[in-house]
């Protein structure tokens, strides 16, 4: 390569990369013309790019490389593009990584149409009881059919007929062409109530027609609405129906720890943060919440670590988003504080009453004065104190933490998103990790030595959560 | 060891463009920092965990004890470290690769901090080998990975080395990132 060949690299791979997803393809293509070996060099680095490798990871780091060796799948996706999968589905790309596994877009060769193929982590997969509950949510949320969700069509194993001996459990479903609600907020801030309004009233008509089929999502938020552009404006759709209670591990007091907890804690009702289960009323509160921040930019309740804010919320009612939108129409503010009432029966009866009282057309739109009791706050802190007791918690992997929960001789201690490295100092209940402003990570290098050295003994964790599901902890 | 005084006339002369100082300089904290590395991987830190910022810092304290060094020497010497940090890491990959025996207490040391750091001793020389290249025709994207790679630099002291914005760092970060990338992705393990 020369210098100048490179610069034209450079160029061409920082414009793709600033394209969304789907189109960063055809725009490489088109940017590099009858130059074949240009477009393959810039297509390798742009898929290079959304994939994780060893750069980024110190080469100096021992105890996250120990990790990886039980775990190597980590690194590498389990499909390489032009696989064939269960001898059906030809893989195309990996699209990314989840809290289950990796989500690619693949060709069916029988219909001849795009899927997207979701693989479940081992972890799930090979776990009876978990893959169990897993298929029943697949049924659950293949008894929705409505263009607003996301169609779930198979559960199946990759080699076919199971002959070797490691197999890949995956899903297959409608291939969405489009980028994330999440991905669209992180780049714009935060929408218009005009640009705003579609994807509510889209994802409104989703979840009422799920809840009329008698499915709950538990795991509502930005990252779980899908834009595709379509004829007339943005089709949102929602994924991933129901998924998330069947990621809990099995096990005797895990599964009522991390039945209790599960979902995102961002956008959790405080009524599940105090152990109540999942209803229409909590996806209400996950449907505000998600309303709040595509107007706001932000959640409800800002806090360092989401167990943090979800103590918060359960302590008082939500600030109103005018505060950080002025001119946010009086409508909007009141749909979205009533859709934030601590109390679940306070809110709308549905997702799609929301939309309704933008309009002016539910009854009923007055927002009611908070109703903040001591005993409410009193449940929640026992619910919490009560998931505290005496556990302990195991690390298998290099996995990232959402948060922690430690506790020592000073008391309870929630932590943000934080590197591996810590994590497994966290794992030997050595040490105790400063927290992490507003969930950002430290620079590379320093939070290993720095967590040790603000070492404290006797550091219990007691709960944690892996992306997307709960670590196992164990009595 | 080094005196501090040296260290402080080719940082100087380093960065008035003399090419024989940073040459020079890095024959002088090869040695040190070798020896720091040895003592990082050695039973004191049970974790076998090396923190290449900490390594070099401790090696600038020891170098330098002259306080009146300002910020952007400090920078350019923690640039100058990584280079030197590179090698380290490398030479142990090539011996650990080339099962060469490098005897005593050191060999039970590297050996054990090798195995337990990196699985993957192959493909940190393809890595290596990969970053000499792409120094020939983008300079300074492999500067910036090694860098921030091997010497735990931050963005904004490889942009206050570089003499380039923060964001050029990152971009050439991710550019450099994907492309290494995809040379050990097609290199056969």
């Amino acid at each position: 390569m020369t210098p100048e060949r490179w610069q034209r690299v450079l160029e061409v791979f920082h414009s793709a990369c600033g394209q969304p997803p789907t189109q960063a393809e055809a725009f490489v293509r088109a940017q590099c013309g009858q130059d074949a070996e240009m477009c393959s060099d810039v297509l390798r680095m742009v898929g290079e790019h959304a994939r994780g490798g060893m750069l980024d990871r110190s080469p100096w780091e021992a105890t996250a490389a120990t990790a990886t060796a039980t775990e190597p799948a980590l690194d590498q996706p389990v499909f390489p593009p032009g696989q064939l999968v269960s001898g059906r589905y030809r893989i195309v790309r990996l699209l990314g990584r989840g809290g289950m596994g990796e989500v690619y877009q693949a060709e069916d060769l029988e219909l001849k149409e795009m899927v997207a193929l979701k693989t479940l982590l081992p972890a799930i997969a090979s776990d009876g009881r978990m893959l169990a509950r897993f298929k029943q949510e697949i049924q659950l949320s293949r008894k929705v059919s409505h263009p607003n969700v996301c169609r779930v069509f198979d559960l199946a194993r990759h080699p076919a007929d199971g002959s070797a001996p490691e197999t890949t459990v995956f899903l297959t479903m409608e291939f969405l062409p489009g980028e994330t609600l999440s991905a669209r907020l992180h780049r714009e801030g935060r929408l218009s109530a005009e640009a705003a309004l579609p994807i509510l009233s889209q994802t409104a008509e989703a979840l009422d027609a799920a809840h009329r089929a008698g499915v709950i999502h538990r795991d509502f938020k930005p990252s779980n609405v899908m834009l595709v552009p379509a004829a007339g404006g943005t089709r949102a759709v929602v994924t991933d129906f129901g998924l998330a209670r069947s990621c809990a591990p099995s096990g005797e007091t895990t599964a009522t720890l991390t039945g209790t907890l599960m979902g995102t804690l961002d956008y959790m009702a405080p009524e599940l943060l105090a152990g109540g289960s999942a209803t229409v009323a909590s996806d209400v509160y996950a449907f505000g919440t998600v309303a709040y921040k595509m107007v706001t930019g932000v959640l409800p309740f800002a806090a360092d670590a989401p167990l943090a804010g979800a103590i918060l919320r359960s302590k008082g009612p939500a600030p109103s988003p005018k505060t950080l939108a002025p001119d946010l129409d009086e409508k909007w503010e009141q749909a979205i504080l009533r859709a934030l009432d601590p109390d679940p029966d306070r809110r709308f009866a549905r997702p799609g009453h929301f939309i309704k009282a933008l309009s002016g057309e539910a009854p009923g739109v007055s927002v009611a004065l908070p109703k903040v009791t001591r005993r409410r706050l009193v449940a929640a802190l026992a619910a919490v104190i009560l998931l505290v007791g005496g556990y302990r918690y195991a690390v298998h992997g290099s996995w990232m933490c959402q948060y922690l929960v430690l506790r020592n001789q000073s008391g309870l201690r929630v932590l943000g998103d934080h590197e591996a490295g810590v994590e497994a100092c966290i794992a030997r209940q050595e040490c105790w990790q400063p927290p992490v402003e507003g969930g950002v990570q430290q620079p590379v290098g320093a939070p290993f030595a720095d967590a040790c050295q603000l070492c404290q003994r006797n550091a219990e964790v007691v709960h944690g959560q892996r992306h997307g599901f709960a670590v196992e902890v164990s009595a | 060891m080094a005196s501090g005084g040296e260290i402080t006339v080719l940082l100087t002369a380093m960065k008035g463009g003399d090419p024989n100082a940073e040459t020079r300089l890095v024959g002088l904290v090869y040695d040190d920092l070798h020896a720091l590395a040895r003592r990082y991987m050695s039973r004191e830190r049970p974790d076998h965990t090396l923190q290449p910022t900490a390594l070099v810092h401790e090696t600038y304290l020891r170098l330098i004890s002259d306080s009146a060094i300002d910020w952007k020497n400090r920078a350019h010497f923690f640039a100058t470290a990584a280079t030197v940090m590179r090698r380290i890491l490398v030479d142990y990959a090539r011996q650990r690769a080339a099962g060469k025996r490098i005897g005593g207490r050191q060999k039970v040391d590297l050996d054990s901090f090798m195995a337990a750091a990196n699985p993957h001793v192959e493909q940190l020389l393809i890595l290596d080998q990969a970053l000499t290249r792409l120094a020939e025709w983008g300079p300074r994207q492999a500067r910036v990975v090694e860098m921030m790679y091997f010497g735990g630099l931050t963005e904004e002291e490889a942009s206050e080395v570089l003499r380039v914005s923060v964001r050029t760092v990152k971009r050439d970060w991710s550019a450099a990132r994907a492309w290494l990338q995809g040379q050990l992705s097609k290199t056969p393990k």
